[in-house]
């Protein structure tokens, strides 16, 4: 595959989530890369994925922020969600965040302000409140920018209702996140017509059946292959996840993408090209 | 003295005017490069919420005050720096960080107000002394302007404020703030 023919960038959920909301360098790589191509493109199914995953998290964090007014408090309860197998953070990698913000918020006048404004200028409670403000403005400037960034989103989906964020007693209101249920998915006709690429895509997910995610894929690979008539709900959709890209990868372009163990096998069955940042 | 009656009168000075009208306390048009043209503004209007807002102790005013100090300081730094008298400057830029945080804790009466009085006083923080980034003051002035003539600006409009104090006093990082992101997004994502 000769890469340096390609001039666009067709980039993938993981570059997105990167390129908005991170701010350790991964931003920076992500623009980067993105900026090696004449063009970048963003299709709706990236911002879909955007909002139901990352955002959400952040939406959540902000929330709950909102509530506890404590930042340590925050952690801990992240800590308990045990809905899938994040990095955590130690007790002692949490004192030492907190301790640096302490060292860089410090007023000389700490003192002072806590006898004037109580619990307003303790330490945690105003670490809550700054972290909160800058979820807020991550979450808000990324989802804002979804209709002009790279000249606004490519290829939209007609079942998927895009949707501004709203407020409610201090806390974002997020939904609706996903397609409606029990629809047919806009992109099945689309990929009915194309079942030699899919049987493709499928075989190349035949090593990877022991992860539940790729097994699920092959599923419905398989079932759009063999029962072209089936629904393919919004549900569906979701685990076709990363599929998505392969299939709907603009000509002249290459997948960017950091989670290139799973697109990889799948780009490569279809002659697509598939990068890191 | 603050009564309630006193309080909707202060408020009722922050109600944006019609462009053109000959009374708005806005800045220049030249000044106003922070505000986005092409959306509406619906800074200071007087509504249920702001009412709300509206305690005994009028926080407001007492915001006010404190930020109108603060841009007192910005200017007096900034006319330091133009006289050559550095120590001067940075005399008064260390004086403004107190000021800073104890507007801090105003930051309930929105979140316009606290986004920009963070990243104010965050900039103002990161400055070891006034002479590495000469722009500063007058950046943070005319922030504190826009957030002390709009304090009930749209979030989205503080964001855009924000960005420009940035531009000068990059980065900004939050403690926490890559803990935080690397803990939610996570590698599950991936």
């Amino acid at each position: 595959m000769a890469l340096k023919q390609m001039t666009d960038a067709f980039v993938e959920t993981t570059v997105l989530t990167d390129y908005l909301l991170k701010r350790d360098g991964s931003e920076k790589q992500a623009a980067a890369a993105i900026q090696r191509y004449e063009r970048g493109i963003i299709p709706q199914f990236a911002w879909k994925e955007f909002k139901r995953g990352p955002l959400y998290y952040f939406v959540w964090a902000h929330n709950k922020l909102a509530e506890t007014k404590s930042f340590l408090e925050t952690l801990v309860a992240l800590q308990r969600m045990s809905l899938s197998p994040r990095r955590y953070l130690t007790s002692t990698a949490i004192q030492a965040v907190h301790s640096a913000f302490v060292a860089l918020f410090s007023p000389h006048n700490r003192k002072e302000l806590q006898q004037a404004y109580g619990n307003k200028a303790n330490p945690d409670a105003v670490h809550a409140d700054l972290m909160r403000l800058e979820l807020k403005r991550a979450i808000y400037s990324s989802w804002n920018s979804r209709r002009t960034l790279f000249g606004g989103p490519y290829h939209l989906l007609s079942c998927y209702p895009d949707a501004p964020l709203s407020e409610a007693q201090g806390r974002i209101e997020i939904e609706p996140r996903d397609c409606p249920k029990h629809i047919e998915c806009c992109l099945k006709a689309a990929l009915v017509s194309r079942r030699r690429d899919l049987g493709a895509v499928r075989a190349a997910l035949k090593g990877e059946t022991d992860r539940q995610e790729a097994a699920r894929r092959g599923d419905i690979i398989r079932r759009i292959e063999k029962h072209p008539t089936s629904l393919m709900s919004a549900e569906d959709c979701r685990s076709f996840g990363n599929a998505y890209f392969v299939m709907f990868c603009p000509r002249n372009a290459v997948i960017l993408t950091t989670n290139l163990r799973d697109i990889e096998p799948m780009a490569s069955a279809l002659g697509i090209g598939a990068q890191q940042p | 003295m603050n009564t309630p009656t006193n309080n909707v009168v202060e408020m009722v000075s922050f109600i944006r005017r019609p462009e053109g009208s000959g009374a708005t306390p806005l800045l220049p048009a030249a000044d106003q490069y922070w505000i986005k043209q092409d959306r509406p503004q619906s800074a200071g209007t007087l509504n249920a919420n702001v009412l709300q807002r509206l305690n005994p102790d009028a926080e407001l005013s007492k915001f006010f005050t404190l930020a109108s100090k603060a841009i007192g300081q910005m200017s007096a730094c900034e006319e330091a720096l133009l006289n050559k008298d550095p120590l001067a400057a940075d005399d008064v830029s260390m004086a403004s960080k107190i000021t800073l945080s104890e507007l801090l804790m105003y930051r309930d009466l929105s979140d316009a107000i606290g986004l920009v009085v963070f990243k104010c006083f965050q900039a103002a923080s990161a400055v070891k002394a006034v002479t590495d980034a000469p722009q500063l003051p007058e950046t943070l002035k005319r922030a504190l302007q826009r957030i002390l003539a709009s304090p009930f600006m749209k979030f989205e409009e503080a964001c855009d404020i924000v960005a420009k104090i940035e531009e000068v006093a990059s980065p900004l990082n939050l403690p926490g703030y890559d803990e935080l992101a690397n803990e939610l997004i996570g590698n599950a994502w991936r």
